[in-house]
């Protein structure tokens, strides 16, 4: 990203971040009305979460078509963005939940839903730290993000949405136009963040992987 | 031609495991050993009387899947690791379709599941002394679920036999993927012993949509294994 381009996200990220903590009105009937300023950041992570596990498995598809290892790199970094952002929507959501419910963990099934997107991510990785040929390594690896990418929906939308109705979560929220000014511009800087982290840890990751594979000739050659 | 390659794989692995017995004695042993722990540990619980027969509703429930998701993560691993241990792979590669071999390895892992379920069930109701009100829907429940895990494990068991760690990495790999599997059969398996159910109402008016769930999960899980298959069997 251009150094121009740097200054803009930071601009944008810091009026987003202004606007929220300094005009979005508390929201009444709520257990900490100030509270509920939270739902403009837990959101837009939820959503870069989602944008994030998409390119993951997106990737894979890539990969397990046209077998090109940067496929796999790309599809395993969006993993890391995926996990970083699960992580970052469950913690703004227990913060939430503790304030709203008394509780930080309440059960509810987009918490667990989340909770559960976290250990499929830490099992892709373990799966990945298994295998040490990268070719095999990068097919098994794409074949697991996207059979879980198929079956997680089930709990994470599907079964609250149609089938559970003592959900925490609204099943379809409608915000204020307040809110809604908060919470969109907020995803787009977030989804701004998700590219430029993406396009620094692929680069990250090639360098890695080519270090790698000095080091393993370097070997070879010794031996 | 499909089909008959399917039931010749299904054949031999249910051949081979009455051979050697290994999953059917080591899965068997487990739930005999894990209902045992639960006699002793839920011993002092009071649980007679109304309230202590919720609490038994409620345990068991819970115990029922948590003894099946851990015995399929020891047995069920094994339908591949034995392929490649035995040098046969390359064999079945040769003459049988990626998709017919999953679904012969399918076909045996649900059938040992339903076995473990078989006796996990009843045990651990008997031992815990909960009244299944619904049996058929206990029944369907149980079907339902033991085919979307077996489902799941048979493709992470796939997964794992091309690995080099396979000791505690099928239970990593399957449990994140089988949770709404399992909380619907914990669900369903509640409502069928009839926790919080009238006797009058129906099992189908209160909880038809769990059956749908695991029904919908399990056609996902099939959905899935069958296309992503093709990619692990021929790495």
């Amino acid at each position: 990203m251009t150094p121009v381009a740097k200054g803009a996200l930071f601009v944008f990220t810091a009026g987003c971040l202004s606007y929220i903590f300094l005009k979005v009105p508390a929201a009444q009937g709520f257990a900490n009305p100030d509270l509920a300023r939270l739902v403009t950041m837990h959101l837009p992570c939820a959503y870069v979460a989602l944008v994030a596990a998409v390119i993951a498995a997106w990737h894979g598809i890539a990969y397990l078509r046209k077998r090109d290892l940067s496929s796999d790199i790309k599809s395993y970094v969006g993993a890391k963005i995926a996990f970083l952002y699960c992580f970052l929507t469950t913690i703004t959501g227990s913060m939430f939940a503790k304030v709203q419910w008394g509780s930080y963990w309440n059960w509810d099934p987009r918490q667990t839903a989340v909770a559960v997107l976290l250990l499929v991510y830490a099992a892709y990785f373990t799966l990945r730290a298994s295998i040490e040929d990268p070719e095999r390594r990068a097919a098994l690896s794409a074949v697991y993000v996207l059979f879980a990418s198929i079956l997680t929906p089930m709990l994470g939308y599907v079964i609250p949405t149609f089938f559970i109705d003592q959900s925490l979560h609204p099943k379809f929220a409608k915000f204020d136009l307040s809110y809604r000014m908060a919470i969109y511009p907020m995803a787009i800087a977030l989804t701004w963040h998700l590219v430029w982290m993406f396009r620094l840890s692929v680069r990250a990751e090639k360098v890695n992987q080519a270090i790698a594979e000095l080091e393993l000739t370097s070997e070879g050659g010794m031996a | 031609m499909w089909v008959k390659e399917t039931l010749a794989i299904a054949g031999k692995e249910l051949r081979t495991e009455w051979r050697s017995r290994v999953a059917l004695a080591s899965l068997g042993l487990f739930v005999a050993c894990s209902i045992a722990l639960v006699a002793l540990s839920t011993a002092r619980i009071p649980l007679n009387g109304e309230g202590g027969k919720e609490i038994g509703s409620q345990i068991a429930a819970a115990l029922i899947w948590i003894q099946v998701c851990f015995a399929s993560a020891m047995g069920l691993g094994r339908a591949f690791v034995v392929e490649s241990e035995r040098g046969t792979m390359t064999a079945l590669r040769l003459h049988t379709r990626a998709t017919a071999v999953w679904a012969g390895k399918f076909i045996g892992n649900t059938l040992l599941l339903l076995g473990v379920c078989v006796i996990t069930v009843p045990m651990t109701c008997g031992v815990l002394g909960v009244t299944v009100k619904h049996p058929f829907a206990l029944i369907a429940v149980v079907i339902l679920a033991a085919i979307g895990m077996g489902a799941v494990f048979t493709t992470t068991g796939a997964l794992v036999a091309q690995t080099s760690a396979r000791g505690g990495l099928l239970a990593a790999l399957s449990f994140p993927v089988l949770l709404p599997a399992f909380v619907s059969g914990v669900d369903g398996t509640l409502r069928a012993i009839g926790w919080r159910l009238s006797a009058s109402s129906a099992f189908l008016d209160t909880s038809g949509g769990i059956l749908v769930q695991l029904l919908s999960y399990a056609v996902l899980a099939i959905a899935a294994s069958l296309l992503l298959f093709d990619a692990i069997w021929n790495d």
